[in-house]
Formats: C-alpha cells, sequence, structure tokens
C-alpha cells in the first residue's frame, strides 16, 4: 500500500495518542490540571455538541434547506440564556444529589430502577443512530481520503475509536467525583478538540474566501453576479422546520446524554456557567461561519460532483489540506464518541447491569464491565452504521434529537412540579417512545414501513421533513399523558420526599434509618461492598465531615451516612446507594435535626421569592432570640438528639455548642447527662444541687414536650416532636431570699429581745439601787468597820460593777434589737484605754464566769494603748474568753495575746483556746445572732453576734480562724491610741482570717 | 451589586423570550430577496451580545467567594 493510503490511518492514531497523552498530562500537574475550572474550557468542553453532524453535515443540509441548518445552533445560543432559569438548577441538583447521568436524575425523583432502566435502554436506542453518525462520517471521509483503500480499513477506524473510548474515557468513569483531578483531563481535552474542530474549520473557509472568492469582496461581487445562490441559502427557511429544530436544539444542548455530563456531572462552576451564556453561542458562530462560504464554494465548482455532505472534505483534499480537514473530523467523532460512550456507559451500569447482577460479583469488576460497555456501544453504533440505509448525517442526527426531547417532560418536572408521578412519567414516556418508534425510528430502518405510516412524506418521515411531525406529535403524546396520569393519583411517599429534595426541601438523609456508630453504617455497606471499598469510601466521607472514626453523634452519623450515599451514587447510582444505606427501615421520617440543619446550611444561601425571604428572616430572627436568651434552653428531637443548645447554656454547662448539637444526652459530659437525661425522662420540673467550685449551684430544670401545632387538645403528643428543656440557675435567687429570711427572722428577734431587756432593765436598776444603797451602809462604819463589814463592801463593790456590766449589755442588746446597729444610739464613749487593763479586768471576770480547770494567761505588748469605749472592749474580750473556755478541754490553755498591727494603726488582740475548731459547714453562721452550738441553757448565741457588732461600732472588725493543729483564733481588731515598740505580730504568718464582714 | 438568583432568573426568562421571538421575525425578514447574506449572523451576534449582558449582570458582588470554584476552595480552605 501507498504511504497516502495509510496516512490518515496513521495521523488517526497520531492524533488519539496525543489526546490521550495530554489528559495525562494534565491530570498529573496540578497548574495544567487547575485549567479546567476556566470558564473558557467549560464553554469549549460544551462545544462537543458540535460534533461530525456539524462539521460536514451542515453544508449537507444547507444545501436542501438552505439556512435552516443554522437551527440546531440558534436553538443552542437560546438555550445558554436560560441558563441561569434550567441550566444551573439542574447542575445545583446534580451537584446535591451526585447524580451521574440524566437516567440517575428521573430514577431518584421518580423513585423507579424500572424508570432508570427504561431511559438507559431507551437512550442506547435513540443514540445508537448518532453514533453511528460520527463512524459513518470518519469512515466516509477516510475513504474520500484514499479512495484506493480496502473496506476494512474503516473498521479499523471504528476500532481505533472504541479502543480510545474504552482506555480514555472509562478511567474517567472509575474515578467520579469533583475531588477527583482525572476530571480535569476530560474537560481539558473535549475543550482542546473543540478548538481544533473551530479552527480547522475556520482555516478551511479562510482559503475558501481567499481562492475561491478571493476574499471578501470577491465573495460579495460572486453572490451579486449569482442571486439564485443567495436564494438557495435564505428561500428555504420558510419551509423548513425552523421552529422544530430550535425547539429540539434547545433541548439536546443540555438533555443529551454527552452535554448533561459535561453541562452538570463535570461539576461547573458558578463563573463558568455565568459565561457560558455567551461563550457557547460564540463557539457555535465560529463554527458556523465559514459553513455558507463552503456551500457557495462548492456551488462555484470547487468540489466537482461530490455529494453536498463532502463538499468541505472534498475542497479541503483538493486544496492539500485533506489531512487537515480529516484530523478535525477524527476530533468532532472522537469527542462525541468519548463522551458519549462514557455518558452511556454510566446509565448501563448503574441501571441496567448493576440491578440485574449479583453486586458482590459485579463491584470488584466494576471497571473491567465499564469498559465492555463502552466498547459494546461503539460496536453497536457501528452495526446500526452496516445496516441501516444510507442517509444524510442530519437526518440521523434529528432522529436523535426527537428522541431526547421525550426526557424533557420528566426532567423539567423535577425541577418545577412536584406533583409528578412515576406512573406519569412511565405512561408519558411509552406514549412519546411509541410514537418516535413510529413515525420516524422505524421508517429509518425500513423505507417500506415508512411508505405505511406517513405516504405524504414516504421515506422522508425520517429526515427533516418529518422531523416536526415526529417532534411535536411524541412531545404532546408524551407531555398529555404525563400530565393527565400524573393528577389521576396521588405520589408515593417516596416520590413527595425525592421532589422535594429535587426543590431543596430538607434533606433525603431522612431516610437513612439513625445510626449507633460508624461500625454499624460499616457491617451495612458490607452487605455489598468488599472492605478496601468499604474502607476507601468511609475514609473519605469522614475526611470531607473532618470527623473521628469512633464517631457516636447521631447527626454526625448520619451526615457521614448520606456522604457516603453520595459517594455510592456516584459509582452505583442513586437508588442503588440508597437502598444499601437505608436498608429495611426506610421510609422512615425526617429527622427535625436534619431538617433544622438543612435550614441552617441553607440560610446562607440565596433564597429566590419574597415569601421565602421573609420567612428566612423571621426564622433568622427567632432563632437569633432563642440563642441570645439569658435563659439555658436546649431542644430535644423525637429521637433523643440535641437540636438546640443556646448561649446561656453553653455559658452554664461549659460545653461547646458544636459539640453538644447532634449528639445525644447520654453523650454529654458529667453531670449534664444525668442532670438533663433525668429531667427529659421524667418530664415536668425538678430542682438540682450541682456541687462546683464556690459553692453548690441550685439549678431547677423544667422539661416540655414539644407537641405539633396541628395536634387535637388533649391528645398526648408526648416525643412527638421531642421536648424543651429550660435551665434556671437559682443559686443567688435562693441566697437572696435566705437572707431576705434571715434579716426577717432578725428583726422579729429583735423586737422580742427589745421586750425582754426592757423587762429585764427595771428590776435590774432596783437590785443595783439596793447593793449601792448597802454599800453606802458598809462605808458608813467608818473606822468601826469589821473585817466582815469590809469583805461585804469589796462583794458589793462587785456586785455593782457586775450589775453595772449587766445593764450595759442589756443596754447594748436594746440598741441592737431596736435598730440593728450596736452604735446607733449608744455612742461609744471613746478614750485611751491601756490593753493590758482592759485584758485584766476580761480575764478576772471569764474565771469568775467559768469555773473550769483550764489556764487563762495574757501575752501583752506593753504600754498598748486603745482609742476606744473600755467597757464595751472588756465586754467583747469576755465574750470571747468564754467562749474559748468552754471550747477548751480541762488542763488546756487560753490565751489572750495582743500587739500593734503590721501597718501600725490598728492593735490586734487575739483570744486563742485548743478547742476542737469551728466545723466548716458552720462558718458562715458564727457571728449569726442566737446561732449556738452549746447545749440548751448553756448559751443565748448572742455572744459572738454583739461581739462582732460592738468591733464594727468602735471602727475595728472581729474575724476568727482556724489553728493548726487544732482551736480557734478570734482577732479583734482595733484602732491604737499611741505608738508601741514591740514587734509587730505578723499576720502573713497566720491561716487566713474568716467571718471578718465589717 | 450581586443579582439575587429570582432576578436572574427573570432576566433569562425575558432573554429566551425576546430571543425566540427574534429567531421567529428573524425567518420572516430572510424571505426577503435583499438581505444581505450575513444577516443570520448578525442576528446571532445579538443574541450573543445578550448573553453577555446577561452574564455581566450575574456576576457576583466583588470578593464574593464562588462555592462551586475549587481553586477558590483552595484559597479559603474548607467551609
Amino acid at each position: 500500500m501507498s504511504a497516502a493510503l495509510w496516512a490518515p490511518l496513521v495521523a488517526a492514531a497520531l492524533y488519539l495518542l496525543a489526546l490521550a497523552a495530554l489528559a495525562e498530562v494534565v491530570e498529573r500537574r496540578p497548574r495544567l490540571a487547575a485549567l479546567a475550572s476556566h470558564p473558557a474550557v467549560y464553554g469549549l468542553a460544551l462545544g462537543v455538541y458540535a460534533t461530525t453532524w456539524s462539521f460536514y453535515g451542515s453544508v449537507g443540509f444547507a444545501a436542501k434547506h438552505g439556512y435552516a441548518f443554522l437551527a440546531v445552533h440558534c436553538g443552542v445560543a437560546l438555550s445558554a440564556l436560560a441558563i441561569p432559569l434550567l441550566w444551573r438548577p439542574l447542575a445545583d441538583l446534580v451537584r446535591r444529589l451526585r447524580l451521574q447521568s440524566v437516567a440517575d436524575l428521573l430514577a431518584y425523583r421518580y423513585q423507579s430502577q424500572a424508570v432508570g432502566a427504561f431511559v438507559a435502554g431507551f437512550l442506547v436506542l435513540a443514540l445508537l443512530p448518532y453514533l453511528s453518525l460520527q463512524l459513518r462520517a470518519i469512515v466516509v471521509t477516510g475513504a474520500q481520503l484514499a479512495p484506493e483503500a480496502p473496506p476494512w480499513l474503516g473498521l479499523v477506524y471504528v476500532g481505533m475509536l472504541s479502543l480510545f473510548a474504552a482506555l480514555v474515557g472509562a478511567r474517567w468513569a472509575d474515578v467520579p467525583g469533583p475531588a477527583s483531578p482525572r476530571r480535569a483531563g476530560l474537560l481539558v481535552t473535549l475543550a482542546v478538540e473543540s478548538s481544533i474542530k473551530c479552527v480547522v474549520l475556520l482555516v478551511i473557509g479562510g482559503v475558501a474566501l481567499s481562492q475561491v472568492f478571493g476574499g471578501p469582496a470577491g465573495l460579495s461581487t460572486w453572490l451579486d453576479d449569482h442571486p439564485e445562490a443567495l436564494a438557495e441559502m435564505f428561500a428555504p427557511v420558510r419551509e423548513a422546520p425552523w421552529t422544530a429544530m430550535c425547539f429540539a436544539a434547545f433541548l439536546a444542548v443540555f438533555l443529551l446524554p454527552r452535554q448533561f455530563h459535561v453541562a452538570f456531572v463535570e461539576r461547573p462552576t458558578a463563573r463558568g456557567m455565568r459565561h457560558a451564556m455567551w461563550t457557547l453561542p460564540a463557539l457555535l458562530l465560529a463554527l458556523n461561519l465559514p459553513l455558507p462560504i463552503l456551500f457557495w464554494a462548492g456551488r462555484a465548482g470547487a468540489v466537482g460532483s461530490a455529494p453536498p455532505d463532502l463538499w468541505v472534505a472534498e475542497f479541503a483534499a483538493r486544496h492539500g489540506l485533506g489531512l487537515v480537514i480529516f484530523l478535525g473530523g477524527i476530533s468532532a467523532a472522537s469527542a462525541m464518541v468519548l463522551i458519549s460512550s462514557l455518558a452511556l456507559s454510566q446509565m448501563v451500569v448503574h441501571h441496567l447491569v448493576l440491578p440485574a447482577v449479583d453486586q458482590r460479583w459485579a463491584l470488584p469488576r466494576l471497571r473491567l464491565i465499564r469498559r465492555a460497555v463502552i466498547v459494546g456501544l461503539v460496536l453497536a453504533g457501528l452495526a446500526v452504521h452496516l445496516l441501516s440505509r444510507p442517509r444524510t448525517l442530519v437526518d440521523l442526527g434529528l432522529v436523535s434529537f426527537a428522541a431526547i426531547a421525550q426526557l424533557a417532560p420528566g426532567v423539567l418536572a423535577a425541577l418545577l412540579w412536584p406533583r409528578a408521578t412515576r406512573r406519569g412519567l412511565v405512561v408519558g414516556l411509552l406514549g412519546g417512545v411509541a410514537v418516535w418508534t413510529t413515525v420516524t425510528f422505524l421508517p429509518l430502518l425500513d423505507p417500506a414501513l415508512a411508505e405505511a405510516i406517513h405516504p405524504a412524506l414516504g421515506e422522508h418521515s425520517a429526515s427533516a421533513e418529518g422531523f416536526p411531525l415526529a417532534l411535536w406529535l411524541s412531545l404532546f403524546v408524551n407531555a398529555g399523558l404525563f400530565a393527565a396520569v400524573s393528577l389521576t393519583a396521588p405520589p408515593r411517599p417516596e416520590e413527595i420526599e425525592a421532589a422535594a429534595a429535587c426543590a431543596q426541601q430538607p434533606p433525603p438523609g431522612g431516610r437513612i434509618p439513625a445510626l449507633v456508630d460508624v461500625d454499624e453504617l460499616r457491617g451495612r455497606l458490607a452487605e455489598a461492598l468488599d472492605p478496601p471499598t468499604i474502607d476507601a469510601v468511609l475514609e473519605r466521607a469522614l475526611a470531607e465531615l473532618e470527623l473521628d472514626g469512633d464517631e457516636r453523634r447521631p447527626l454526625h452519623l448520619r451526615r457521614l451516612a448520606e456522604a457516603v450515599e453520595r459517594a455510592l451514587a456516584e459509582q452505583l447510582g442513586p437508588l442503588t446507594a440508597s437502598a444499601l444505606l437505608a436498608g429495611p427501615l426506610a421510609g422512615a421520617p425526617t429527622r427535625l435535626a436534619a431538617e433544622l440543619r438543612f435550614l441552617e446550611e441553607r440560610g446562607a444561601a440565596q433564597v429566590s421569592s419574597g415569601i421565602e425571604r421573609a420567612l428566612e428572616v423571621v426564622r433568622s430572627y427567632l432563632s437569633r432570640v432563642l440563642n441570645e436568651l439569658p435563659l439555658a434552653v436546649c431542644s430535644i428531637d423525637q429521637g433523643g438528639e440535641l437540636v438546640l443548645w443556646n448561649r446561656a447554656l453553653r455559658e452554664l454547662t461549659g460545653v461547646d455548642t458544636e459539640v453538644a448539637l447532634g449528639g445525644r444526652l447520654a453523650d454529654l459530659p458529667a453531670p449534664w447527662d444525668r442532670l438533663l437525661g433525668e429531667r427529659f425522662a421524667a418530664a415536668g420540673q425538678g430542682e438540682a444541687r450541682l456541687p462546683v467550685a464556690g459553692g453548690p449551684r441550685i439549678l431547677r430544670l423544667t422539661c416540655t414536650a414539644l407537641a405539633p401545632p396541628t395536634r387535637e387538645a388533649g391528645a398526648d403528643t408526648r416525643g412527638e416532636l421531642g421536648a424543651v428543656v429550660v435551665v434556671e440557675d437559682l443559686t443567688e435567687r435562693r441566697a437572696l431570699l435566705a437572707e431576705l429570711s434571715h434579716r426577717d427572722r432578725l428583726s422579729s428577734i429583735g423586737r422580742l429581745a427589745a421586750g425582754v431587756a426592757h423587762e429585764l432593765l427595771n428590776p435590774l436598776t432596783g437590785m443595783v439601787m439596793v447593793a449601792k444603797n448597802l454599800l453606802r451602809d458598809a462605808e458608813d462604819d467608818g473606822p468601826q468597820a469589821t473585817a466582815a463589814s469590809l469583805e461585804l463592801s469589796d462583794r458589793l463593790g462587785a456586785l455593782l460593777r457586775e450589775g453595772g456590766r449587766i445593764q450595759g449589755i442589756v443596754r447594748t442588746l436594746l440598741d441592737f434589737s431596736r435598730t440593728g446597729s450596736a452604735s446607733a444610739e449608744a455612742a461609744p464613749q471613746v478614750e485611751a484605754v491601756a490593753v493590758a487593763e482592759l485584758a485584766s479586768d476580761a480575764i478576772d471576770l471569764a474565771r469568775l464566769a467559768r469555773g473550769r480547770e483550764v489556764e487563762l494567761r495574757a501575752e501583752l505588748a506593753p504600754k498598748l494603748l486603745l482609742r476606744t469605749d473600755g467597757p464595751r472592749v472588756t465586754q467583747i474580750l469576755v465574750n470571747l474568753l468564754t467562749n474559748a473556755v468552754d471550747a477548751s478541754p480541762d488542763g488546756a490553755a487560753v490565751v489572750l495575746r495582743a500587739a500593734a498591727a503590721q501597718d501600725g494603726e490598728a492593735a490586734l488582740i487575739e483570744v486563742l483556746d485548743e478547742g476542737a475548731g469551728i466545723d466548716p459547714q458552720l462558718a458562715d453562721r458564727v457571728f449569726e445572732p442566737f446561732f449556738t452550738t452549746k447545749d440548751p441553757g448553756e448559751g443565748t448565741g448572742l455572744g459572738l453576734a454583739i461581739s462582732h457588732r460592738l468591733a464594727a461600732a468602735l471602727g475595728g472588725s472581729l474575724a476568727w480562724r482556724r489553728r493548726e493543729p487544732r482551736g480557734t483564733a478570734f482577732c479583734l481588731r482595733l484602732p491604737r491610741a499611741g505608738a508601741v515598740t514591740l514587734d509587730p505580730v505578723s499576720s502573713s504568718a497566720r491561716a487566713p482570717l474568716e467571718g471578718d464582714r465589717s | 451589586m450581586a443579582a439575587t438568583s429570582s432576578d436572574s432568573k427573570a432576566r433569562a426568562a425575558l432573554a429566551v423570550v425576546v430571543g425566540a421571538v427574534a429567531l421567529t421575525a428573524g425567518r420572516a425578514l430572510w424571505a426577503a430577496d435583499d438581505a444581505p447574506w450575513w444577516s443570520p449572523f448578525a442576528l446571532w451576534a445579538a443574541l450573543l451580545a445578550v448573553g453577555v449582558a446577561l452574564a455581566r449582570l450575574d456576576r457576583p458582588a466583588p470578593g464574593e467567594a464562588d462555592p462551586t470554584d475549587p481553586a477558590a476552595r483552595d484559597r479559603e480552605g474548607p467551609t
């Protein structure tokens, strides 16, 4: 064979190898892979719409229908303007549900594996002519380039294409998902192929313009000279199926499996979609601009007698560009075959293979199965090419366009009509497909059948002439049956849920039963997946959600299950993945926690309607109010999961909102797990004391069941929406109440004491007067006084001193009871008093008061003077000493120690005992009036209270501290009257004082 | 200022309706014998210009991140 014979074959092989290498390089280099997210790449990749139909067939179509050939691209330009209206919602839906094809979308929305299988089978059948169109174009143009080539060389081209699709395309099917860098190679490859075919056509068009017409001016002159050539382009438009073709192209550009895959499954960026509104029409404009010039060049005789479908190839071959145009055609065909077989293989595997075979067998062999399906599809296209009658390229394409339009009612209803049902879709599809098969598909295969079905059109039934009938009639039957049957019966619950998910309402995760831990999820997956696959899927989902393998919070486990479901949906299809995750408990209502989480997450998203915006404002406002409420609030849904955990509760418990939400009460740290859990179980109201540093906290917990607003009054609603628990911290309130109660009690006691003191004072005054009279009588004896009378005088003197002290105490008690302040009425008589004198008197009196074997001694700094009221200080010291004696065991020592304070401004007088000390629980009550630990009748409980108040009235303070190893020290601090030279008592060496409230 | 979803959809719907009317009207226009050969492409260019205008009106506010852009996600970290 000659080199000219092999050149196209070698060039095609090298071209396909170069494409595979390009994909590999792009995927290996992150900077090149980043190109895939560039808007221009998305727009160019969408140019896979333009196949050999556009590349070769448009000129042939123009020869019959003039400018009507533009309709299949004008419809695309119109569809691109509808990107915000139709494409973007579909892209969001596909991204959220991780769908891989239009069959996945319909199977998911209508919750029917049968729908998925039917759509997959129908699309394979409908697109085989389209696939065969690509193969035919390659075979024919290859043969044109090398007329002496043997017929089997066409099969070699087909084999190369199928091999390319199987080896290069299938690996993208093996690694679906937005995180995979391998997707970048696919988009960049498609963009490069679009660029090549566009550049090739522009070059050929430019050559035609310059070589045939001598430039634009020459073209104008030629058209002026040949008005029939211009009329040949314009006139047929009036008769051509312009509107039907525009409409079919409008739908096909996003519903054709390859277009659906590039437009939605490849996770376009918002920027890419936005720019596609003009980049895609611009690309197609550039592709179409040379076509009329090439057509007129053919009319001008530049291509001899070749059929119009081959004018482009013939013209290029005559001008030495045969190999270039052939590679352009290979580019258009290989891109279409690659992406179509990839998209169709996903449908076939998800909806025809996996549901029909044992998944444990099939899943490890998915890669092999996909490759086999891809090769099978390409070979089936070849079979159609070999078996069907020779047709124009456009005729084959239009048959597929009419078929694709049958998907439009189901897809648009998935976006816009929640009432649509599976039954309606199936009946509508069956009706539409029946019409399509009868009117256009069968005539494509058998001309005799075409004559019988449509005598007026005859064999043109399956061409552009018959296209409007095929499109409008099939769509009318399809949509009519779909709507009518859908309205006859309500949708099933799972369809309602799927419709809600499609309409961005609460998520489908509610179908997944609650999980206890990750291992349970692993066990559920093990029913169909092998361990390495399970590990890979779980690891990816855990990493995506930033969770650990020991996660136990229900909400987070459900999110994990949803992530696993989405990941598996890419590999297995949405229904198979959903069935695997949902298990036998599918159909459970969506959890409140999941619904609220959905709303929270959606809150930041754009809202589309005024009502939605208003509801979002209200929801956000109420959520803010609940969160900022100064009352600690949490709510638990019907499954025991925490739904709300506001800021006050977070501050009270120290448990972070992110940790608490979505978990169970039992997962909370102690003691909140027990406190809240018990209250949730028991409902109603209860109190709890919480031992914390700084004293116990008193909490009141109130649990109220939440009922749906539509429940009838009196019905048992507990648990239907869960419950709300309010936690109130009563510690401060209780302390305030206790203080008020205490003051009230003191007030009552004060009034009683005032009465008693008043009654005591009168007889006491009488007794003192009698004693004074007796003393005066005894002293009147003068020198005759006997020893007995002298002793009597001493004792009467002591009696009078004690009587006077009693009067002072009673008056102080009166003051205390009347005003609560010892200094209110009886102002202290302040003078300089020696501490030694006061200490001596106090010790003497204490000895008199207590006749126990307890040593009383003083350790006093010399010349220590106080500026104070002496009798009152004596009263304080006597109280302290008698208490110390009472607290001390026999043989112990009570020490009265006095020294200057460290600051030099005051004196510290301490009374130290060796008693058992003060119980810590009673520490707060030491200076409380009428509080005593002595036996009944042994003490009134007023001594320390009075002393405390007296000290305060004297400008000092009284406090106490524990002594080590035992005993108590009461410390009286009073203002000094002069300096001393003693070493001061170091307060830092002592234990801290307690009870100093002054 | 970023366009809301409803504004964007309304503009797109209007553009599609106007485009469909223009294509139908163009078909009638081309029936005239004296229409220049490039007139269908002029109509197409008009549709293209509408697409450019829609894309510009639909662009996000300055500083607003595109959550669907992997490069933006990489710049801003996980969301």
